[in-house]
């Protein structure tokens, strides 16, 4: 739980890991670039303008669902990874 | 009354509901324990309560409603929904938990110290909170609207009196218990949808109902065609099937596109962009989401809570699709005469409790009523809570009356508590034919605009400034706000700008430049180094 008090700054004399803190953004930032890569790419076809490549069907079914279903897929892979990581530190 | 049946599942689960908030007094006798459950409240509980209180109206009835509607592109909102959790899981959940105690403000107090950023973040706390909890009225209104036959104006009011009775009922330990049970309510709800659509009417193989959306011209489009379709006769003693004026649209119009055609929904790749962006950061400046991560003992606790919601909304997300395609094809003729009859919002609000109707009679429609009024009350009192607890805590007891007892501050929070609900009320008058899927993307992109981006830099960047933190809170919200209000006002262009269907492609960028320049102008950087030790020291 927090210790500072309401209202205040926190009182200065605790230290901070430089290295650790970052470890763990570089992790985040990686972490997140892996889901935004396939997020943005999903969301992008599906527009008007790229609806060509996101209808391309596969097995009978269009691109776009497939992409939309990976992004879950990969959001909950980031998830184990996220959390594995917090167990390895 | 219209449903009966329906009606009395509904009315015995609020009943419950509200039980369980009285239930949960006896829990709240400190200002801690009604904001925050004295942070007692275990990872799986907090995990259920958080998907119950994420699932809001937009979830349960809009995604669904307008996926029957328009096919797949409305799909989008809901992945960005998930997509949202994924952010805030990685970037944020743990370092808030460490550096907070009830509200945003408290964090930004943390490092920054200083009234005048408490004062800020309660002002965009409450136009965040207010701005939600107008889709969920307006939800909550259609839903007695269809269930009474009441006037859409009374149910309204009757919904906005359940919500507000509940938060001054209780607090965060009985709300708690409401969000996790409706949570699995609503998760159970949609997948009975599931299961009942492809049993009755695809021969039991969820892949059939992908097969026949890829022959289904979506409503929206249908419907201006449908004065030149021509339905075939039965033949003689046979009723017609139930995809007869799907099919005999499609027969007549094949160069119409389907369900599952990509871009038909999408005006352009900005605004698809906006959109999914503004999901995209929008979780990570709800206030009434964040405040659950303050529910648990530590950082470690409110990332597991994360991931049992983050897989739940998974396979709620997922079945969402199915149901939405199953509802377009199953109701296609009423959702064609409803919008033939310039009732939009009813057509997409409504199409989930239609559909239970049509696959399980009146206790279908309940148990799928209940779960739809699980999802509005669970989200509009998670709102209010966290509304009231930044007006109480951080603008009562943090700069009106520091001296103030526990008892004057929770008086306080409960009536501001009625003083929002009444407002919103307003509110969901004005808005009462807006898809409530599209209301809240659009508090979405306002809270990706605002709290997002200084909640990150507050934890992650240790230049950043109190001046920067003013600067980007005030631009987010004034130029979030402008281009909502600009998109409900139906106003195409802003001084030569483009308004788009979400103001975040314009605030985000707008808030981050803001807080970058001011905060490399200026030296106010607070204790970064110790906030950043709190922040961090359990991640």
């Amino acid at each position: 739980m927090s210790t500072h008090h309401e209202g205040q700054p926190l009182a200065s004399g605790e230290g901070i890991d430089d290295a650790g803190v970052k470890r763990k953004r570089g992790t985040a930032i990686k972490l997140l670039l892996i889901f935004c890569a396939m997020y943005f790419t999903a969301a992008v076809i599906a527009t008007r303008e790229f609806a060509h490549i996101a209808g391309i069907e596969i097995f009978g079914i269009p691109l776009a669902i497939y992409t939309g279903l990976l992004v879950f897929v990969v959001g909950i892979v980031v998830t184990r990874m996220c959390l594995t990581q917090d167990k390895g530190a | 009354m219209d449903n009966p049946i329906a009606f009395a599942i509904l009315a015995v689960s609020l009943l419950a509901v509200v039980y369980i908030s009285w239930w949960g007094r006896k829990f709240t006798s400190s200002t801690k324990d009604f904001y925050v459950a004295g942070g007692k409240i275990s990872p799986r509980l907090n995990g259920w309560a958080m998907f119950g209180d994420y699932c809001s109206a937009a979830s349960f009835l809009g995604v669904a409603g307008a996926i029957a509607l328009a096919g797949v592109d409305s799909w989008w909102v809901a992945i960005g929904f998930f997509g949202a959790w994924i952010f805030v899981l990685v970037a944020l959940a743990g370092p808030l938990k460490s550096s907070g105690k009830f509200t945003v403000g408290d964090v930004l107090v943390g490092r920054f110290g200083g009234r005048s950023l408490k004062f800020l973040a309660m002002f965009t706390t409450v136009v965040i909170g207010t701005l939600y909890l107008v889709p969920q009225i307006v939800g909550a209104g259609h839903l007695f609207e269809l269930l009474l036959g009441w006037d859409y104006m009374v149910t309204v009011v009757v919904a906005a009196v359940v919500m507000g009775l509940m938060v001054v009922l209780g607090g965060m330990m009985g709300t708690t218990y409401n969000q996790a049970i409706q949570g699995v309510i609503l998760l159970v709800a949609m997948l009975l949808l599931f299961v009942l659509a492809a049993a009755l009417y695809f021969g039991g193989n969820p892949l059939g109902i992908i097969g026949s959306a890829m022959d289904t011209v979506p409503p929206t489009e249908a419907v201006k065609v449908i004065g030149q379709v021509v339905v075939p006769p039965p033949a003689e003693g046979v009723a017609h099937g139930p995809f007869v004026l799907a099919e005999a649209v499609r027969q007549g119009f094949a160069d119409l596109p389907n369900a599952l055609t990509p871009g038909v929904g999408v005006p352009d790749v900005w605004s698809q962009l906006s959109l999914v962006l503004g999901l995209l950061l929008g979780v990570a400046g709800l206030p009434h989401i964040l405040i659950r991560f303050y529910t648990v003992k530590d950082a470690k606790d409110a990332k597991k809570g994360a991931e049992i919601t983050i897989i739940g909304l998974a396979v709620f997300y997922i079945a969402v699709l199915f149901v939405g395609f199953a509802t377009m094809m199953i109701l296609y003729d009423e959702l064609i005469q409803m919008l033939a009859a310039g009732e939009r919002g009813r057509a997409t609000n409504m199409a989930i409790p239609l559909l239970g109707m049509e696959l399980g009679g009146e206790v279908v429609l309940g148990i799928i009523a209940a779960g739809a009024m699980a999802a509005m009350l669970s989200t509009a009192v998670g709102l209010l809570i966290s509304m009231t607890t930044s007006l109480s805590h951080d603008v009562y007891a943090g700069v009106l009356r520091p001296q103030s007892s526990d008892r004057e501050r929770l008086v306080f929070a409960k009536l501001g508590a009625v003083v929002l609900t009444v407002i919103a009320l307003a509110a969901s008058v004005w808005l009462k034919d807006q898809n409530v899927a599209i209301l809240v993307a659009m508090c979405f992109g306002i809270a990706a605009s605002t709290f997002a981006p200084v909640l990150i830099l507050s934890v992650w960047w240790k230049g950043l400034t109190k001046e920067g933190v003013i600067t980007g809170l005030l631009v987010g919200l004034v130029v979030s706000l402008v281009f909502t209000f600009a998109r409900f006002a139906e106003v195409p262009e802003l001084l030569g700008i483009r308004v788009l269907g979400n103001p975040a492609l314009y605030g985000v960028p707008a808030a981050l430049f803001s807080i970058v320049v001011v905060s490399l102008l200026t030296k106010t950087t607070g204790n970064a180094r110790e906030f950043m030790a709190l922040a961090h020291r359990d991640t």
